[in-house]
């Protein structure tokens, strides 16, 4: 029994070696993203609105939004996308087989037209069964077949017809500049083949006529966490990513291609559960295999606000899947793991996504439990589990607080001081507890993967302020 | 958003300085406690150093921050409230009426408010007014401020500084287009077009090649009240250089300003030149070309360029300019070709008036393909209302 004992103090030392890596790696990440945000503040807001809004020669954009069942929404997050500040962009709605009245009320709400509009590209796709077109010919929707969002967004490209294609998520908002903003990369570097802009949450803001009018903290604990985990994802790991051009996720909420490179990528993959992560990871992969001159940019200032869930329920359907669709998609391009050929992608991008974020909730799991009942039925020392502890929790609350910090240092969203205050607390309360069943469900989406389980899983959503709204209304 | 090349040092330079300070500050602590003999006594320290300093320095910097936040929160509430009487008054000693100690006082004690709504009424009005506030800014030692801004680190501080003097015709230093990051450059060049240095336009379009899309693009805007003497001097000289980069440059002015600005020879400037710079100039045959055939024969030629990808925006600069002898061709591009280029073509096809509708009529009635047509005719009906 004592050789058991030792064996599993051992894996406990292990697993606090693991927890202390990977938050020093944060830390480091965090570090670096607060050094670029630093440098970028000096010029993000150094360009005015106005003459890139009457510019002949910015680059037409498409908004293409898959929409399945989202009726609560739809009507106000499509007149917030058509009346985004940018010269010249078009929106592409695809109903996916909605059993709601989705597309009735977008036929009525914008007099829709059945359309005879041809498509570009022939992506194969679930069958479209009709096309619906606007009088001024901004927006368009396509009604078809059931195929899933990647089958949806593959829909939608194929009748985009401008330079720039902007994937985002049917029931998030953009904020009124954000095209303007997320184009600059393109505009500033002509390497640039995508670029991913910021997801903020956006429950506890308060929301008018489709634009959040004033920034705030929520009120619930629990989407208080989600904030806390969005600010160190986005701004901690993702702009310190971006700098070294390994960014390996542009969120499907918000991200802009260059159409040619997403035809060329073969469009979205149909069925995968994170179609986002497995894109971006294609894209890098082919042009690292072209030796092509290319960057993957992520830019903190264009915000795109979306509903996080604030249910327990909600939120764990949400996160096995992300798990699920993580894993998926690092097996699909195991071979570009540790691989030179793909410079630091391979070499760092991939590694540490694999690593440190997909399949560390088994060790972080075994480590609480092995603490836990160890310390119960007495059979580790009480030095390994506070190590573990202080590796683990101690050092995972240091980071989410420096996330918190972070967002005060650079973009400074949270106008009042008591929303700091109520985020700083909730970065402390959210390494005990939250962050522990966080890791069991993943680690449950690990087990899917290994089960051959694939589902989507259904969300409930409140559709914010807009969406009770429209409730109100159309009842 | 790109940042410097020195910044770009700067940032490694920071996180190396940062991350030596940390490793070397979690070897110390484990130095210090080696003399242990027990392997506890020495890991806990180090653990300590690794996580617990670390997360009591970031919570003593939570909290002043929190603080910071709220003498911040509670400046702006005070700037906010200040900020009616500075413009009041302000604009009353502007017009002469008002009163100068005052405003003295307010640009003194409200310093950051009062700066940011001078540079307001600066950017809203012109003329004489501009001259007023000049000497106004002047009394009140803010061009002594923007002048020392000029060299600021911090980007935005720059630009205000670049902008306000320009706008008073202070700035007449074209080294600074020179400068190491683009949106200094930029600011520079749009202030000095401001300054109304005679040789400005020049120096600005000489410096368009070297700067990004972005780049161009603002600048295009600031050159565009200069148009006329731009094209006159300057832009033939640009499309005729070998300099790819100085012609591509010069036809995204044209493309971006929209302008009937006939440029002598046009067409056969741009014919002589490489198929991308051909194809750029295709938007703006209609403003710049000297005569209707001159930019025909142009169009024409690409209408018949092997590349599907040319032919695109030929169809549509044909209907651009409504070069009926195109249509034969432009049909036979729409049967032919793939789809983006026989959509352009059918477009092209149905702003050729009751004409063209009638073509692509009967090419629904009678074609194999009449997808396009019928997309292109109907859109052209939706926009006609």
């Amino acid at each position: 029994m004592s050789g058991f004992y030792h064996v599993i103090n051992i894996v406990l030392d292990v697993i606090t070696v693991y927890a202390f890596v990977s938050n020093f790696n944060y830390f480091v990440l965090m570090s670096l993203g607060f050094f670029v945000l630093r440098a970028q503040r000096t010029t993000e807001g150094s360009v005015e609105r106005d003459p890139l809004f009457k510019s002949r020669l910015m680059p037409a954009i498409s908004i293409i939004a898959p929409a399945h069942n989202e009726e609560l929404s739809i009507v106000q997050s499509t007149r917030s996308m058509l009346q985004l500040e940018y010269p010249e962009h078009e929106v592409i709605i695809v109903n996916d087989a909605s059993t709601d009245r989705t597309l009735q009320l977008l036929i009525e709400e914008f007099h829709l037209y059945k359309s005879a509009r041809q498509p570009l590209h022939d992506f194969a796709t679930a069958r479209v069964k009709a096309v619906y077109e606007s009088q001024d010919l901004k927006l368009l929707v396509i009604d078809k077949d059931n195929g899933g969002k990647s089958d949806s967004l593959n829909a939608a490209i194929n009748y985009a017809c401008t330079p720039l294609v902007a994937a985002v998520d049917a029931d998030s908002l953009l904020e009124s500049n954000s095209l303007l903003l997320v184009v600059r990369p393109f505009l500033e570097d002509e390497s640039t083949i995508a670029v991913g802009g910021i997801i903020r949450v956006v429950n506890g803001s308060k929301v008018e006529q489709g634009a959040v009018t004033k920034v705030g903290a929520p009120r619930k604990m629990l989407v208080k966490f989600q904030v806390v985990e969005y600010l160190r994802a986005f701004l901690g790991g993702r702009v310190a990513l971006s700098y070294m051009n390994s960014l390996l996720l542009i969120s499907g909420a918000f991200g802009l291609f260059r159409r040619d490179n997403l035809i060329e990528a073969g469009g979205f993959e149909l069925g995968s559960l994170a179609e986002d992560l497995e894109l971006v990871i294609r894209l890098h992969r082919i042009s690292r295999e072209k030796k092509r001159d290319y960057k993957i940019v992520f830019v903190p200032t264009p915000v795109c606000w979306t509903e996080v869930p604030d249910s327990l329920k909600n939120l764990r359907v949400q996160r096995r899947r992300w798990q699920r669709g993580g894993v998926e998609s690092m097996w699909k391009h195991r071979g570009m793991l540790f691989n030179p050929k793909f410079g630091i992608v391979g070499c760092f991008g991939m590694p540490y996504l694999l690593l440190l974020e997909i399949l560390a909730p088994i060790p972080n799991l075994t480590g609480y439990v092995i603490t836990v009942v160890g310390l119960l039925f007495g059979f580790i020392s009480s030095t390994s589990a506070m190590l573990f502890f202080i590796g683990s929790v101690l050092f995972g609350t240091m980071i989410s607080i420096s996330a918190v910090l972070l967002e005060e240092f650079t973009t400074r969203r949270y106008a009042h001081p008591m929303d700091l205050a109520s985020l700083i607390l909730a970065a402390f309360l959210e390494n005990i507890g939250y962050r522990q069943v966080n890791a069991l469900w993943r680690f449950r989406g690990i087990l899917d993967v290994v089960r051959k389980k694939k589902v989507w899983g259904k969300m409930t959503r409140r559709g914010f302020v807009l969406g009770a709204n429209l409730q109100q209304s159309t009842r | 958003m790109k940042i410097s090349e020195s910044s770009r040092i700067r940032v490694w330079i920071s996180i190396t300085l940062l991350v030596s300070l940390y490793i070397g500050a979690v070897y110390w602590v484990y130095r210090a406690s080696s003399g242990s003999f027990y392997s506890t006594a020495r890991i806990v320290p180090l653990a300590t150093s690794l996580a617990v300093v670390p997360l009591v320095l970031v919570v003593i910097l939570a909290i002043i921050s929190t603080i910071a936040k709220s003498i911040r929160y509670v400046a702006r509430v005070r700037a906010a409230s200040i900020s009616p009487e500075i413009r009041e008054t302000l604009a009353s000693v502007i017009v002469g009426e008002g009163d100068r100690t005052r405003l003295r006082w307010l640009a003194h004690h409200h310093s950051r408010p009062f700066e940011i709504i001078f540079s307001e009424f600066l950017s809203t009005f012109g003329g004489k007014i501009n001259f007023e506030l000049g000497m106004l800014a002047s009394e009140l030692g803010l061009v002594k401020k923007w002048r020392r801004a000029i060299h600021s680190r911090n980007f935005l501080t720059q630009k205000m500084a670049l902008a306000n003097l320009g706008r008073i015709g202070l700035v007449s230093d074209p080294s600074l287009l020179h400068h190491p990051l683009e949106q200094t450059r930029i600011e520079a060049a749009s202030a000095l077009l401001n300054s109304g240095l005679p040789e400005a336009p020049g120096l600005v379009f000489k410096m368009l090649p070297d700067q990004s899309l972005l780049g161009r693009l603002l600048l295009a805007d600031s050159l565009r009240p200069f148009a006329t003497e731009l094209c006159e001097r300057h832009i033939p000289n640009g499309i005729r250089l070998n300099d790819k980069r100085a012609a591509k440059a010069s036809v995204e002015l044209l493309r971006a300003w929209e302008r009937w600005i006939p440029i002598p020879d046009f067409s056969r400037l741009v014919s002589e030149r490489d198929i991308d710079l051909r194809v750029a100039a295709l938007p703006v045959l209609r403003f710049a070309a000297g005569t209707e055939q001159e930019a025909a024969q142009e169009v024409i030629d690409l209408l018949e360029f092997p590349d599907e990808r040319v032919r695109a925006p030929a169809a549509k600069a044909a209907a651009d300019i409504g070069i009926s002898a195109t249509i034969p061709l432009l049909i036979k591009q729409m049967r032919k070709d793939g789809p983006v280029s026989a959509l352009a073509a059918a477009q092209a096809l149905a702003r050729f008036g009751p004409n063209g509708r009638d073509l692509l009529e009967s090419e629904i009635l009678s074609s194999s393909r009449p997808n396009y047509a019928l997309q292109a005719l109907e859109q052209s009906l939706v926009e006609r209302g």
